[in-house]
């Protein structure tokens, strides 16, 4: 697996590795059957890392499952752009206020003062937004992370079953695709459950994005 | 840009011109047991925002079941105390008053914040009983949401910390742009007035004059108090204490406002002006001024407070009864704090 080490310390991963929790990025195993070769193959053209960044107390196991299914399901929707999802680092707020975005703004506060550190996308997983939305980004989101509103925001209960949905359009929409509002197939249809299909022409859009990084 | 769930039955909507008359019971019953966590169909803060939005009668009932119920997790019953807070009736209130003998601190923040907006003297009380036994982030919650009441009752309460010079953020003049603050046309006025119905924090707003302030890719709006655009309300701030309006961002996706500001002015220890104190409605200081006061009229200077996050800005003017006048308004695109950075989660070791 000399291809595999090669690509794994590529996208920042050392010592001592395990599949399933590091290279994937999965903390409750496996969300299906998983190939490894296809994920290499993704990471050696253009990729993206994430940082989910949790605003709550510790998710219990079930939305842990929940969360992975939810990358798997991304990774799924951005396979068929041929566009990799890499390496997933997880990180908390350590400081209340932030479980339940009462006001829009105060999501726009959230990722106007917090980030994660490094090259990774910050995905803030709040426990829920009040009011219609469930889920903020910017358009074109910025790679400066000292820049506004430089994260996305999900509210995770609210957006449960649909958080694979959520979680690949808001990464969308912070990657440079705006909504697809004629097209309800679409993984960027402005309303969850959609069909999370992606088109050659957004994939095109997304890998211009200054965070997607080229081929390991 | 937002993504939104769309109900698996019939919504009724938030803003609309046809008065809904008979509400479908089937719907009634799907959503109260969505509320309660029966139904896989809809997610229980879906449900409390369409039953909110619906005229259906005793809908506090509902999200007292949950506020109430101990075995629900303290976020859910959080989430039914905020919502109960825009509920706004005296029923609503009662409820919060209630449940201000909850332990967790989550529930007893939000029960707080809830009472801060919808809330009367009666409340006032509540919320400083809130604040002498808890600590942490439930005590700061009730800190604020009793001055909130204390300023828009213009009663005694908690005193707002009024920045130093050095608190505010300089705007460096390379870096800075001029942002427009103008006027809005009544049909805006309307839609602002609307999506706000169930976020007035207790305050009448007037519906002229609204300015619109745009920067960058974000429009707000201030809407004033109606007590703050009378002939010779702005004489009245040199002597009381008052939450003399709203300032809301507009998503751009729903097209609907939110409230985001709260715009809270008290007579100025220091000097012989008015402290105007602009805070997040979760309470954080963001924006900070002063006004001085000559018959009618009232010049105004605000700028950024320190804090992670925030941007340079500085705005000023004039206002007499309502209407601005605005001399300078110029802002930064970028954060002058650096941000505060996320703590890695402890790993779990792989067996």
């Amino acid at each position: 697996m000399t291809s595999l080490r090669h690509v794994a310390t590529c996208i920042g991963l050392s010592g001592k590795i395990s599949i399933v929790r590091d290279f994937y990025g999965y903390v409750t195993g496996a969300p299906k059957k998983l190939s490894l070769a296809n994920q290499v193959r993704l990471l050696q053209g253009n990729h993206i890392h994430l940082n989910l960044i949790r605003t709550t107390r510790p998710f219990q196991p079930d939305v842990q499952k929940q969360i992975d299914q939810a990358l798997q399901f991304m990774r799924d929707a951005y396979a068929t752009v041929n566009m990799g999802v890499g390496r997933i680092q997880r990180f908390f707020v350590n400081q209340g206020g932030y479980e339940i975005i009462v006001d829009q703004d105060v999501a726009l506060d959230l990722t106007n003062s917090w980030s994660g550190p490094g090259d990774g996308i910050d995905i803030f997983l709040v426990f829920l937004i009040v009011g219609p939305a469930i889920g903020m980004s910017p358009v074109d989101g910025s790679c400066d992370k000292d820049s506004k509103q430089s994260g996305s925001v999900i509210g995770v209960l609210d957006s449960y079953p649909n958080l694979g949905t959520t979680l690949a359009h808001e990464v969308g929409h912070y990657l440079g695709l705006e909504h697809e509002d004629d097209l309800p197939d679409n993984l960027m249809y402005p309303s969850a459950p959609n069909g999370g299909k992606l088109y050659g022409g957004q994939g095109g859009v997304m890998k211009l994005h200054c965070s997607v990084k080229p081929g390991c | 840009m937002s993504l939104k769930i769309e109900p698996p039955f019939k919504l009724v909507p938030r803003i609309s011109e046809v008065a809904i008359t008979d509400p479908d019971e089937v719907s009634l019953r799907k959503l109260r047991d969505a509320v309660a966590g029966r139904s896989p169909q809809l997610t229980r803060s879906r449900a409390m925002e369409i039953l909110l939005a619906s005229d259906f009668p005793n809908k506090h009932r509902d999200l007292q079941a949950v506020l109430m119920n101990d075995g629900e997790s303290p976020e859910v019953r959080a989430m039914a105390a905020l919502y109960l807070g825009k509920v706004n009736t005296p029923a609503a209130r009662e409820v919060l008053v209630e449940a201000s003998s909850a332990r967790d601190t989550l529930v007893l923040g939000a029960v707080a914040s809830a009472l801060g907006r919808i809330g009367d003297e009666t409340s006032l009380e509540v919320v400083s009983r809130i604040l002498d036994g808890a600590n942490g982030l439930a005590a700061e919650q009730a800190r604020f949401a009793a001055a909130l009441l204390s300023h828009r009752l213009d009663v005694r309460g908690p005193e707002l910390q009024t920045p130093n010079s050095d608190d505010y953020l300089k705007l460096p003049p390379e870096a800075a742009r001029p942002f427009r603050v103008e006027q809005t046309g009544s049909n805006e006025a309307e839609l602002c007035l609307r999506s706000l119905a169930d976020q007035s924090f207790g305050i009448e707003l007037a519906e002229h004059p609204m300015y619109q302030v745009r920067c960058g890719n974000n429009a707000w709006m201030l809407l004033l108090s109606r007590d703050a655009v009378f002939p010779g309300a702005t004489e009245r701030l040199r002597t009381s204490k008052s939450l003399a309006g709203i300032i809301a961002i507009k998503d751009r996706t729903t097209r609907l406002y939110s409230s985001a500001f709260l715009v809270l002015t008290a007579p100025s220890k220091q000097s012989d002006g008015v402290a105007i104190l602009i805070h997040r409605t979760t309470g954080d200081l963001i924006f900070a001024g002063t006004m001085q006061v000559v018959g009618r009229r009232a010049s105004f200077a605000l700028g950024a407070v320190r804090r992670p996050g925030a941007f340079p800005m500085e705005l000023s003017g004039s206002i007499e009864d309502g209407y601005l006048d605005i001399h300078s308004a110029r802002s930064t695109q970028f954060v002058a704090i650096e941000k505060r950075q996320a703590t890695p989660e402890r790993r779990i070791t792989a067996r």
